[in-house]
């Protein structure tokens, strides 16, 4: 061990490093201290950018698919036009023929070649002999009519079948018109009906039919229901295509609760528990809607008229395929361009583009989409109130699934500060456990905090060195290191006493923001609770709405009597 | 038991409700109770910081409503009682 003297330029270099070092380090913090202010201003401008950005695509890629719906909608409507078009000429003619007939105006001859040009003109449309029979029928030429029907029976025997059954009506041949009726009945299934068959419900809610063939139709849809809704199978179908159409109406709300969604570690949940409240209102004026308005026709023969029309043009099956992309492409138009919501929407109406459908999916159609399925409000009315039943157990299930997710409490993290409210009632004993949190933050971070006792060590050695000059008779240099003990003693006491006011005046920053972060979610939590249960009450009124229906009030009653004979 | 056979008809052990829970209207701190199951005697009141029983818990938000009267909790689903007294199952 050498005993080596420290000279007095040593200790003076000593010194001067210890105050560099002293003075790097305070940079260095400061720099640090600005790198984490740049960091953070950069986190946020990212997070911001990123915001926009996906405002930005998800807006792009909205625009993008309405431009192409429409673009397809026009392109679809044209195909429809060049492959079907010449259908529609043949269409208009069965009602003008009719029309023409009543007047007397039309000769025999010209209905003959028109007609004839007709089924040289659209092969294996079964309209065209159809028109034949008629024109056949009122020159009184028995060979061509029964050969003309014989073929429109074999194009298509359904519809050929409820098309002379309407005919039979129109001219007030009322047997006729139940024979007809009678023979579309044997042939029908109710687990594979033809789509033309909401004809007759349509024909029901007008009162077009005689008590004759409305007492036929009664009886065998009456059969039907029974034998349908006997299992589970059939109605369970249908309350899962009504659950897609309830979850269709949802999703359309957007919850503005920002604390909230910022801080709530179930946001998810309460979003969507919201989002689907505000779905009941919403049905509840679809429902209403359907209910309050009803079409009218001035005659028997102008409904008629409208009923040959919808069979002749809105149920041909090879035209389907093409209506189902056009439908799509509608919704997309209609959901402003959002594809997820508007392929929901179309899947829940895809059943009304099938060929052939159960009855309780007839009526399911109708109630769906009036318009693609054929049928006007009134008829979408008889079917909403012939399926309440199982409408109604399936929005219960769609409420109480939806009432069960809510959360009861909203779990709250606000700076590390977990706790946990319904609606904000617990607000001053929240306050209170948030200021002990951030008093047990601020002691723990004081305790981190070390005390510089290498410093004071320091400072020690160099006051030792003070003393072991002074021993040696050296003054100056007892005096320079006590100076030199003395300031590296208070520097470091002081930059400690610094580090404990900054971590109480972050605390109290911290403590002072999140107080108030604390106070809004509260506020958005009653604001939520509030706006809930006012949207959540829909769902009752809606409820009490669908239980009142009574199918037996919106069939309507037959025009061919005008009182109602009680029988025992 | 005569009122669980009465209540329940000839079910197996397996079938009946584990639990079933109502809104409790003995005010604050009390929220919700649970029966037996003839749905007439209260077994035990549970406070609102109170938690239930794993397997009840998931009915605890049904049971609050006040459209539903009771709700009966079994192995794999949950039947509510609407005030009107018909059942969704869930």
């Amino acid at each position: 061990m050498s005993n080596q003297a420290i000279s007095f330029t040593q200790l003076a270099a000593i010194q001067t490093t210890l105050v560099s070092i002293n003075n790097n380090v305070k940079v260095a913090h400061k720099e640090i201290g600005v790198l984490q202010q740049n960091q953070d201003n950069f986190e946020n401008e990212l997070a911001r950018l990123y915001a926009e950005f996906s405002d930005f695509v998800a807006n792009d890629t909205r625009h993008k698919a309405l431009q192409l719906a429409e673009t397809r909608v026009g392109n679809f409507r044209q195909e429809l036009q060049i492959r079907f078009g010449y259908y529609a000429d043949v269409r208009k003619m069965a009602t003008g023929i009719l029309q023409g007939a009543d007047t007397g105006i039309v000769s025999d001859t010209s209905l003959q070649l028109t007609t004839e040009e007709v089924m040289i003109k659209a092969p294996g449309y079964w309209l065209a002999p159809a028109l034949i029979v008629i024109a056949g029928w009122l020159r009184n030429d028995t060979a061509v009519t029964e050969k003309a029907l014989a073929e429109a029976i074999r194009r298509n025997d359904y519809k050929t079948t409820l098309f002379f059954m309407l005919i039979m009506r129109r001219l007030d041949r009322r047997e006729a018109s139940l024979k007809w009726l009678e023979r579309y009945f044997l042939h029908q299934s109710p687990h594979a009906l033809n789509r033309e068959f909401i004809v007759i419900l349509e024909g029901i809610t007008l009162g077009i039919f005689s008590p004759a063939s409305r007492q036929l139709m009664d009886n065998y849809i009456k059969e039907w229901m029974a034998a349908l809704t006997n299992g589970d199978q059939f109605v369970e179908e249908q309350k899962r295509q009504w659950r897609l159409f309830f979850l269709a109406m949802s999703g359309r709300h957007h919850p503005a609760y920002p604390l909230l969604e910022k801080h709530a570690d179930n946001w998810s949940l309460l979003r969507e528990g919201e989002q689907n409240a505000a779905s009941y209102e919403l049905l509840q004026t679809h429902f209403a809607e359907i209910f309050k308005s009803s079409d009218h026709y001035s005659s028997v023969a102008e409904q008629l008229d409208i009923l040959l029309n919808k069979l002749v043009t809105e149920f041909d099956d090879e035209e389907l395929p093409l209506r189902e992309q056009l439908r799509l492409n509608e919704c997309i138009i209609e959901e402003d361009g959002n594809v997820a919501v508007a392929r929901v929407k179309a899947d829940a109406e895809k059943n009304i583009f099938q060929e052939q459908v159960d009855f309780l999916q007839l009526l399911t159609n109708a109630a769906f989409n009036p318009e693609l399925a054929g049928v006007n409000r009134a008829t979408q009315a008889l079917a909403v109130a012939t399926s309440q039943s199982w409408i109604t157990e399936e929005f219960d299930t769609f409420v109480a699934i939806n009432r069960q997710s809510v959360p009861l409490e909203i779990n709250l993290s606000i700076d590390g500060f977990k706790c946990q409210t319904r609606g904000g009632e617990n607000e001053q004993e929240l306050l209170v456990t948030q200021e002990l949190y951030y008093d047990n933050l601020r002691a723990s971070r004081l305790r981190a905090l070390d005390f510089p006792y290498m410093e004071i060590i320091t400072a020690i050695v160099v006051a030792g060195g003070g003393i072991w000059a002074l021993v040696n008779h050296q003054p100056l240099v007892c005096c320079i290191l006590s100076i030199v003990a003395v300031l590296i003693c208070w520097n470091s006491i002081d930059s400690h006493g610094k580090k404990k006011k900054k971590i109480v005046e972050d605390i109290a920053g911290q403590r002072q923001k999140a107080s108030e972060v604390l106070r809004g979610c509260l506020a958005e939590a009653t604001h939520y609770r509030h706006n809930y249960a006012q949207k959540d009450e829909h769902a009752t009124g809606l409820r009490n709405f669908l239980t009142s229906l009574q199918a037996s009030e919106y069939a309507g009653s037959s025009r061919d009597t005008s009182r109602t004979i009680l029988t025992n | 038991m005569k009122v669980i056979e009465e209540e329940f008809g000839t079910a197996g052990l397996q079938s009946l409700p584990l639990a079933i829970i109502a809104k409790c209207y003995l005010g604050a701190p009390y929220e919700v109770h649970t029966l037996d199951l003839g749905a007439q005697m209260i077994i035990h009141h549970y406070k609102r910081s109170e938690p239930l029983p794993t397997y009840i818990e998931k009915a605890r938000s049904l049971a609050l409503h006040h459209a539903y009267s009771i709700v009966e909790v079994y192995t794999d689903q949950l039947i509510v009682i609407n005030d009107d007294g018909s059942a969704i199952k869930l």
